[in-house]
């Protein structure tokens, strides 16, 4: 995903401004941050009133959606800047709820339950990202393969925490006279919030000169080593962010679905975030948005036409799909049809 | 003494398996310059045509022929029109494509066939040998003979066909194999038919274990991915020591630590490996020109 340019400079030296909007719908960095985190918002109240004034199976499917959303978030910085496949993203969500889910049955309250999903998911993030980094291409792929086939039977081996084959059931936790499940109004709130402050770090982050050090680490990494860059530092900050967010996501998916089973974090999740994440557009944070909307709401409400054991048929061809339109995604889309027309009549 | 044993015996016939289950994989990657995550996929289609063919009172020989050539002809067709053409977005795409088309093989098999386990027809039933405590059966004799002797065949075509060194050719240096006549693309093409009549021979020595699921020759695949990087990729006899490497150490793993943790000592041993040694035990080092 090259996204260098030649753009002719303007008497000011800066290029045209069509140049930086187009530049920028490519990057997902620079002129569109403001439009952006407009959309962002956007796409937050029309979820909030689906979700607030739509039946209960509506509600929850836009809360899995959204912490798919999460997941995809993270997964989107290994593809999007990195240019590398993670297959392991179903992983850094069991990481998450499975540390959720031992701390919530010991008693712990909510706020210390977040902070040890976070301190695990940066420890055992930072654990996979140190060796997975020095690898690249096809190798990432086939470890972060072979790790998503370890984990269910990793949880079985470890049953003591994750209740092996027969599962684990969450202690849903109350929060002032609320529990806190699949069916709650304030979990849709507290995840939709979570996504829009989460992506607006990411965005924001990548808007900043950490945000072309990345580019630069990810696309031309002999030049970044000659600028003086750090790749394997950079890379490994990239990977266990990745890991938080698939952690924060567990976290809420263990709080959602109530039950945890170790055949949930199978490579089929994985594939699905990947799926998700490159139909959305690895690049832009409202498609992030769109993806995991897609893979958390489409299986249950086409069961009436493909059976839920067979939604890899749809995963499969939507893949295919988004890897045939190109990388830019429904995020890219979006941005290119709404934002950036404003943005090119704002300079004029 | 005896579970030692066993876990070692069973674990070099096992391992040649894994072997052949990477080779398998080799086959497209000498070629293209990346695996494909549809194998498994690909010998369930033709493990389910064998299976109906066996209900229908075929003899094995019969099955077993039809899984190999439904696996090459679906191989030849998937190659042909999917992922070959998706090269052109770049490796890892075409890499992605081969999910993809893995995960809607599976999604049609569970919604056509389902994905209850069957007993699929093994290649020989009865005690052929025994080594001191172990008892190998006519089917793992089989196994062993024919994954060693397609191993072998492989092994000495690459090196010295005139077709095993174009396929190398067309992945070190492609405009050097262009501008000397050699067909790429067809190359590529028939790399995919080989590789899915490989996955029928694979699928035809597990589906008789593991019973036949829409997903249980994968789960063998997965082994046959770490061969190839554990022994290297350019090095098919590296693959099949690394196969029984593996097929003994996953053995004493389950028999003397915990079987759950076989699919992470896999990993455990792939990610070393690859740091260690990332052209893999066998391997050439790639030279890159920076």
């Amino acid at each position: 995903m090259s996204t260098t340019s030649a753009a002719p400079a303007t008497t000011n030296g800066r290029p045209p401004r069509d140049e930086r909007v187009a530049a920028s719908l490519r990057t997902g960095r620079g002129i569109l941050l403001p439009g952006r985190i407009l959309l962002l918002i956007l796409v937050a109240v029309v979820v909030l009133i689906a979700g607030v004034t739509g039946d209960n199976p509506l509600k929850y499917s836009l809360i899995i959606g959204t912490i798919y959303a999460i997941a995809i978030l993270g997964n989107n910085a290994i593809t999007g800047t990195l240019g590398e496949i993670n297959l392991a993203a179903g992983a850094f969500m069991a990481i998450g709820a499975y540390t959720a889910s031992y701390t919530l049955s010991r008693g712990w309250g909510l706020a210390t339950v977040v902070l040890a999903v976070i301190v695990v998911s940066l420890l055992l993030g930072l654990l996979i990202a140190i060796p997975t980094v020095r690898l690249s291409g096809l190798f990432t792929a086939l470890a972060t393969f072979a790790l998503a086939y370890a984990i269910p039977d990793l949880a079985l081996a470890l049953s003591s925490i994750t209740g092996g084959d027969a599962g684990t059931a969450i202690t849903p936790p109350i929060i002032g006279d609320t529990l806190i499940d699949g069916s709650a109004t304030e979990l849709l709130i507290a995840v939709v919030v979570l996504f829009v402050v989460l992506a607006a770090v990411n965005v924001w982050l990548f808007s900043r000169s950490i945000g072309s050090r990345l580019l630069t680490v990810g696309e031309a990494p002999h030049a970044a080593r000659s600028f003086g860059l750090r790749p394997l530092l950079l890379k490994i900050g990239v990977w266990t962010w990745a890991a938080l967010l698939g952690g924060i996501a567990g976290l809420c998916y263990a709080l959602a679905v109530g039950f945890l089973n170790p055949t949930v974090f199978t490579v089929f999740l994985s594939i699905s975030l990947l799926a998700g994440g490159l139909v959305g557009g690895p690049r832009s944070v409202v498609g992030a948005w769109l993806g995991g909307l897609l893979v958390g709401t489409l299986p249950p409400n086409i069961q009436s036409v493909v059976p839920a054991s067979s939604t890899g048929i749809v995963f499969g061809v939507v893949l295919l799909a988004a890897l045939l339109a190109g990388s830019g995604g429904l995020g890219q889309l979006l941005e290119r049809t709404t934002i950036a027309p404003l943005m090119r009549r704002k300079g004029r | 003494m005896d579970l030692f044993e066993t876990s070692l015996i069973s674990g070099v016939v096992s391992g040649l398996l894994y072997a052949l289950a990477g080779v398998g994989l080799v086959v497209i990657y000498r070629v293209s310059g990346y695996v494909s995550f549809a194998q498994g996929d690909i010998a369930a289609v033709a493990l389910y045509l064998g299976f109906w063919l066996h209900q229908g009172g075929a003899p094995y020989l019969l099955v077993a022929v039809s899984v190999v050539v439904a696996g090459a002809l679906l191989g030849g067709l998937i190659g042909r029109f999917v992922v070959v053409p998706m090269e052109r977005f770049g490796i890892l795409a075409a890499a992605m494509a081969t999910i993809a088309v893995g995960i809607t093989i599976q999604g049609m098999e569970n919604a056509f066939i389902g994905g209850e386990a069957r007993p699929f027809p093994s290649a020989g039933e009865g005690t052929a040998v025994t080594i001191g405590s172990v008892s190998l059966t006519w089917a793992d004799v089989i196994s062993f003979i024919v994954c060693g002797a397609i191993v072998a065949a492989l092994a000495t075509g690459f090196k010295r066909t005139r077709v095993g060194i174009a396929m190398r050719a067309v992945h070190d240096n492609p405009s050097a194999a262009e501008m000397l006549g050699v067909a790429s693309v067809s190359l590529k093409r028939m790399s995919w038919i080989v590789s899915g009549a490989l996955a029928g021979v694979t699928g035809l020595f597990i589906a008789p274990v593991y019973s036949l699921t829409p997903t249980s020759v994968n789960a063998i695949v997965v082994f046959g991915f770490a061969a190839i990087v554990v022994g290297g990729f350019d090095s098919i006899a590296g693959a099949v020591v690394a196969g029984m490497v593996i097929g003994v150490a996953t053995n004493l793993t389950a028999a003397y630590i915990n079987p759950d943790l076989v699919t992470t000592s896999l990993f455990l041993m792939l990610v070393t490996v690859l740091l260690i040694r990332p052209q893999g035990l066998f391997g050439r080092r790639p030279i890159a020109r920076v």
